[in-house]
């Protein structure tokens, strides 16, 4: 049975190769700005917070990957897509959970500024692609299952090590940047 | 889940990449199909066993812990 109506369509593989495009440029300005060299005029748009303008790039060209299609957009991946968004969502609101209780438990005027927006938007979309891609070229059986947590573990340790690796390695990265 | 594919596949002398193209998929969700890893939608089991000319049985079959 074929739906004609979708409220949030995916487009289509040409984004995402300019997507890709768009956060190298994200990452390659932010790598610069870090080494204290940055553009006069983005400077003076974003009084002064070039390097979270473009982080800001980075986080618009993984959005517009994560809601681009796959180069072949078949049955396999719009499942893998689908576990990996519910997951990124689980994580992300898990975050934002954990940030509300601690500013009501030990700090109530703790609020969310620009870094820490910027994190937990560039954390989510960092789950979704991390999940997303290493499923669709790796092939874990738990993306097409539910079965619970630890009997996940069990059955991919090898894919539960790459992936605490490279959540690892990203965090670092970011702290590094 | 048995799956009866990659031998179905064999005896015709038909690769992953060649049937994909004919039922419309990736050639890796062919390989996750052979490996056990994916179970196909009815849509693609029917497609998959209409280009062997076999029932779906014949490729597909439940085992007990199904």
């Amino acid at each position: 049975m074929k739906s004609t109506f979708t409220l949030f369509p995916l487009a289509s593989y040409k984004s995402k190769q300019i997507a890709i495009g768009i956060s190298i440029i994200g990452i390659v300005l932010s790598i610069f700005s870090s080494l204290g060299v940055g553009i006069a005029y983005i400077d003076q748009l974003s009084n002064g917070h070039s390097s979270s303008f473009y982080l800001l790039v980075l986080i618009f060209g993984l959005y517009m990957m994560a809601f681009s299609k796959e180069k072949f957009e078949d049955e396999r991946v719009k499942q893998i897509r689908s576990k990996a968004l519910s997951v990124s969502m689980g994580v992300q609101l898990a975050a934002l959970f954990a940030f509300v209780f601690t500013s009501i438990t030990v700090d109530p005027t703790l609020s969310l500024d620009i870094f820490s927006m910027i994190f937990l938007l560039l954390f989510a979309l960092g789950i979704y692609h991390l999940v997303f891609h290493i499923s669709l070229y790796f092939d874990p059986s738990w993306v097409y299952t539910d079965e619970s947590a630890m009997d996940n573990i069990k059955k991919n340790k090898r894919f539960f090590i790459i992936y605490t690796l490279v959540a690892l390695g990203t965090v670092i990265l970011f702290l590094i940047l | 889940m048995k799956v009866y594919l990659k031998e179905e596949r064999k005896k015709r002398k038909i690769s992953q990449s060649d049937l994909a193209e004919a039922v419309q998929v990736s050639r890796q969700t062919i390989n996750s199909i052979e490996r056990g890893r994916y179970q196909p939608t009815t849509i693609l089991a029917l497609k998959i066993a209409k280009h062997f000319d076999l029932k779906v049985e014949d490729l597909f079959e439940l085992e007990e812990e199904d």
